[in-house]
């Protein structure tokens, strides 16, 4: 059933696959700033696994689109020789750890969308995303599960723990709405089949994540704001320093193979 | 500099796919039981290796003190009759 | 064991590529060398708890030994990926069939494990601070599980 993978050139399946890389790409370098820095040791090993899911995602995901792409351009140069306004993640991935709690509420905001993403993405057109979105769906539901636990501890915690998930419910919630955003060429791929309608995943995720704020204590905040930009290049402040640190060694020695 | 309460400290034990029972992996902190499996899960499952995961608080646990092993542990060496191979059985008896 | 396959790959792809490549190689080599070769413990013949700990049968091989077995492995290993041991003094001994060393720094190997010099300092603040940071965290799980446990309690009654 469907159309099989493609070996010639798909500058547009190109682009769409690119997307969901750079996600799991840039989520998994800046939550695996944690290693050796966490609460306990317990949580430094399970960020430090995650951030392993995430990067192994973006390789999956990388690969395939190098491949589409068709100019030759393997995971590791579209990982390390693009600069920041040729990445097409949402702008939530590259938004700083900040402090535990605003690393949480990141994770569970992207982990509960992804898991529903990687989901329904198990019945596209196209096989190899079909295949990878099997892979991961798994490891994003047990994200989701951990993130939503931690939001729930630190909501309905001590009074510190609260004030501080609540700064970051704050800061964060704008930028939940890149998630359900789509373009020209998202309808396009919806259309085909390949691609999952984010706009048919709201509710369930608005439930979702209404669910776990009112055990923590929290409700939607009152921001209009819905930054947006990732997805075609426009991106924060953050996302050059996140590349600077990744793609240092790689630019410093270009021909080398590791 | 305030006295901070830890997290107790938990015993894990996994049944591995293969595995009829549990062995002892380690132990690690948690600040209660639910959490303390999903430790173990991140933990000490890393390569695939468990089905099922039991966790016990490690104060909850009574061991044998190491003194008493003359009389609790003394080997049943010279007890054959505790042993199978102490009994004779013809060869041709199936199932046995 | 698998972490030693996983390091010798990755001195292998350093050693098998560029001319940077294999110069990072090298200088890792040159650094770690004596502190891995020290790691081992004092000679047998200054270790202090040796002989107890060979009675308790909780040490199996000496310090000596161990060290030996790990001059004479990572040599080969050297060899093979082309990369040269920082000792003048390293030699084989035809008799023995061991590679021998030269002087190890004692005193270097005791103000390391006695916790002097700055890689210690930076090493023990960063543990401090990301405990100390962490401590709002931990408060807030013990919390929430004593809510929790409340909670159940009240059901009950």
């Amino acid at each position: 059933m469907g159309a099989a993978s493609t070996e010639k050139a798909d500058p547009a399946l190109f682009e769409t696959v690119l997307r969901l890389g750079d996600n799991a790409l840039i989520l998994g370098q800046e939550l695996s700033k944690w290693t050796s820095n966490a609460p306990t040791v317990e949580l430094d090993i399970a960020l430090a696994n995650q951030s392993l899911d995430l990067i192994g995602q973006a390789r999956l995901l990388l690969d395939y689109a190098g491949k589409l792409e068709g100019r030759g351009r393997d995971e590791d140069a579209l990982a390390f020789l693009r600069d920041a306004w040729d990445f097409r993640n949402v702008l939530l991935v590259e938004q700083p750890n900040g402090d535990f709690a605003r690393t949480m509420l990141r994770q569970f905001f992207y982990a509960l969308w992804a898991e529903a993403f990687y989901g329904a993405l198990q019945e596209s057109s196209d096989e190899t995303l079909a295949a990878i979105a099997g892979k991961s769906v798994k490891e994003m539901a047990y994200h989701a599960r951990h993130a939503g636990e931690w939001v729930v501890r630190l909501g309905d915690g001590t009074e510190e723990s609260h004030r501080r998930l609540a700064a970051a419910l704050e800061e964060l919630w704008p930028y939940t709405h890149e998630l359900f955003m789509t373009d020209a060429a998202d309808e396009a791929m919806i259309a085909a089949g390949i691609i999952p309608d984010v706009g048919a995943l709201r509710p369930a995720w608005e439930e979702g994540v209404a669910e776990v704020l009112a055990v923590a204590n929290l409700s939607i905040p009152e921001v209009s704001w819905q930054p947006e930009g990732g997805r075609r290049g426009v991106h924060t402040e953050h996302l050059g320093y996140i590349l600077a640190e990744m793609q240092h060694l790689p630019r410093m020695y270009p021909e080398a193979k590791w | 500099m305030t006295a901070e309460r830890d997290w107790p400290l938990y015993e894990v034990f996994i049944r591995s796919r293969q595995g009829l029972s549990h062995m002892h992996a380690g132990s690690l902190h948690a600040a209660d039981a639910r959490m303390a499996i999903e430790n173990a899960r991140d933990v000490y499952t890393r390569r695939g290796e468990g089905t099922s995961i039991w966790v016990v608080r490690s104060d909850l646990i009574t061991a044998s003190a190491p003194e008493d092993k003359g009389e609790m542990f003394d080997p049943a060496d010279n007890k054959v009759y505790r042993h199978p191979t102490f009994y004779d059985v013809p060869d041709d008896v199936e199932c046995l | 064991m698998r972490d030693q396959r996983q390091g010798f790959e990755l001195m292998m792809a350093l050693s098998k590529g560029s001319a940077e490549q294999r110069r990072m190689a090298q200088d890792a080599l040159n650094r770690w060398w004596w502190p891995s070769v020290a790691m081992f413990g004092p000679s047998d013949k200054d270790s202090v708890h040796g002989a107890q700990s060979a009675a308790w049968r909780i040490k199996r091989f000496s310090n000596d030994e161990l060290r030996q077995r790990f001059i004479d492995m990572t040599v080969k290993q050297a060899q093979a990926l082309g990369l040269a041991i920082p000792d003048p003094d390293l030699k084989f001994n035809e008799e023995t069939g061991h590679w021998e060393i030269g002087p190890v720094d004692w005193d270097e190997f005791w103000r390391v494990v006695k916790g002097d010099g700055p890689c210690n300092r930076q090493r023990m603040a960063h543990r401090r601070r990301a405990h100390e940071d962490g401590a709002w965290v931990r408060e807030a799980a013990l919390a929430h599980a004593a809510k929790e446990r409340a909670r159940a309690q009240k059901k009950v009654a």
